[in-house]
């Protein structure tokens, strides 16, 4: 039917299956982390606008390529399996509950300090003077101290759903997308 | 699994039995009941559990309408998917756990058949027509054979049933133990009506707003669940609602195979677009394009804020005119989340603000 709103069509699937292929080539992830308009303008043929990363996932990106978040995280991983190694083998939520829901909540708020903790500079600074700050949280002076407090009381750590995973890429990107919210307003 | 590695999409096959319900909820969102009789093939069920193996899906779903009502087919076709390695499960009202002793037979026969998880729901609604003592039997019955159990709850504004009111149900206090609760997972999720436009009453800050709409990923059901209904039809996501939204409708087990409905619903930059923002961030999008758009307090359950985006003029005006701009974000989230591997030749050496006030701890500059 005319008016079903699908926006299929070969040229959309035939970009992205470009894209995730163009995406495995180091030299292409550096070119277009400098200029991802531009990269996809020449090699996608993708008409967009010059702003056309969310800042959310460029927050992402960054966490997610920092080296020493990723050694951090392998550290956080190791650590966690020693002290609670029931809760890191079960394969749901659901049964690690029943090591513990306490620990999982535990893992989830120190990861998220973990990733407070590793933030980008101008994101911190930005975050200092936005007005979500404001009123909730007195210590602004020491950046670390500043960031673990703002974890624990402004961002809110979901629990995932039964079948997801402890803590994630997912449980970054709800903690990314939480801040760029309290930085900007809501971002589109 | 590492904490960072890329994250993978499952693949989960749900097969709506029979729209046959011996509840008649409102708002319900199969709109199943006691006097729809559609059922599906079990020759075609069958078929489509051993296509779900054949594509790698990670588990298979029986829900309804009331699998139960499904008969000695749905032993059967537990039993094939387990045979098949495909872990299985069942969403049910729990109708029939009428006491312990046929909670308890009931399960026995289908664990026996192959069942990995069942899954109650109850809440106002469902409690009309299915008393609590049965959730409470039924999840005894799922403890005594170690199953991974789990409640759905229904919110609204002003229920009597809630989880709280669950625990303290006196056949709950004298069966369920706190050791044994906490094996149990109990999920309170917003009942919705199925009009986008009729607002229900939730608890304040249920819906989603500017505020905290932080909080909220992508849909992890659309394209990653595909669902069979007992009429044939095939679609796109979990099914809630789905009845009422065309586009989410992308096949008929007459004519389509699994791989094929999957692969249509891939193409579909809108659905990617769900599955990786959910459609609360969809209509906030569209809102900063044309503010007339109303968003805000609105939507509690994601499905009712899809069905809005799906069926408001404004907001599809909105999208057709600008998804364009979208799509790259959209592709490179999809990487990140994904496709990205840290080796060493990606990850990036600048260090981290906490980091750099070590640093400057060190050395004094």
């Amino acid at each position: 039917m005319a008016d079903r709103l699908e926006l299929t069509g070969p040229e959309f699937t035939s970009r992205a299956v470009s894209f995730m292929n163009l995406m495995r080539l180091p030299a292409f992830q550096k070119k277009f982390a400098k200029d991802p308009a531009g990269t996809a303008m020449r090699e996608l043929q993708l008409k967009v606008p010059s702003r056309a990363i969310s800042a959310s996932n460029s927050l992402l990106a960054t966490l997610l390529k920092s080296r020493a978040f990723n050694a951090w995280a392998q550290q956080f991983q190791a650590e966690v399996e020693t002290r609670y190694p029931d809760l890191v083998s079960a394969p749901t939520v659901a049964q690690s509950a029943r090591a513990s829901r306490l620990a999982a909540k535990r893992v989830r708020e120190e990861f998220a300090q973990g990733v407070a903790r590793h933030l980008p500079r101008d994101l911190v600074d930005k975050l200092r003077v936005g007005p979500a700050w404001k009123g909730q949280i007195a210590a602004e002076d020491d950046i670390a101290i500043l960031l673990l407090v703002f974890v624990a009381v402004v961002v809110v750590v979901v629990a995932p759903k039964a079948r997801d995973e402890l803590v994630s890429r997912n449980t970054v990107r709800l903690l990314v997308n939480q801040l760029e919210l309290l930085k900007t307003g809501p971002n589109v | 699994m590492k904490i960072l590695d890329p994250l993978p999409n499952p693949k989960i096959l749900s097969l709506l039995l029979t729209l046959q319900c011996n509840a008649q909820c409102r708002h319900c969102g199969t709109l199943s009941g006691p006097k729809v009789k559609s059922r599906l093939d079990v020759a075609v069920a069958r078929r489509l559990i051993r296509e779900a193996k054949a594509l790698d899906y990670d588990s298979l779903v029986f829900t309804g309408g009331e699998p139960m009502m499904y008969g000695e087919e749905l032993f059967e076709l537990l039993t094939l998917g387990h045979s098949l390695g495909l872990p299985t499960r069942i969403v049910t009202n729990g109708f029939w756990a009428k006491d312990r002793q046929r909670a308890d037979a009931m399960l026995h026969r289908l664990v026996d058949a192959g069942l990995g998880e069942i899954n109650f729901s109850t809440g106002d609604e469902h409690a009309r027509f299915v008393p609590l003592t049965n959730i409470v039997w039924g999840i005894r019955a799922g403890l005594d054979v170690g199953i991974t159990v789990a409640v759905m709850i229904e919110v609204v504004e002003g229920r009597t049933v809630s989880l709280d009111a669950l625990k303290q149900h006196p056949v709950f206090r004298s069966s369920i133990s706190d050791d044994e609760a906490e094996q149990v997972t109990f999920s309170e999720s917003p009942w919705m009506p199925l009009d986008d436009q009729e607002l229900a009453n939730y608890p304040p800050g249920l819906a989603a707003n500017a505020t905290n709409i932080g909080r909220r990923l992508g849909c992890d059901s659309v394209i990653n669940t595909s669902t069979v209904m007992a009429d044939g039809r095939m679609m796109a996501c979990c099914g809630l609602g789905t009845l009422t939204i065309p586009e989410l409708q992308i096949g008929d087990v007459a004519r389509d195979s699994l791989a094929a409905v999957r692969a249509r619903a891939e193409s579909d930059f809108l659905k990617r677009w769900i599955r990786n923002e959910g459609p609360e961030r969809i209509l906030m999008w569209a809102a900063s394009k044309d503010p007339g758009i109303e968003w805000e307090d609105r939507y509690a359950h994601r499905c009712q804020a899809c069905k809005r985006l799906y069926s408001d003029q404004r907001v599809r005006s909105v999208i057709r005119a600008h998804y364009e701009e979208k799509i790259l974000d959209v592709l490179y989230s999809e990487w990140l989340l994904h496709e990205f591997v840290a080796d060493d030749d990606a990850l990036d050496s600048s260090s981290s603000v906490v980091e750099r006030s070590a640093e400057v701890e060190k050395t004094g500059c």
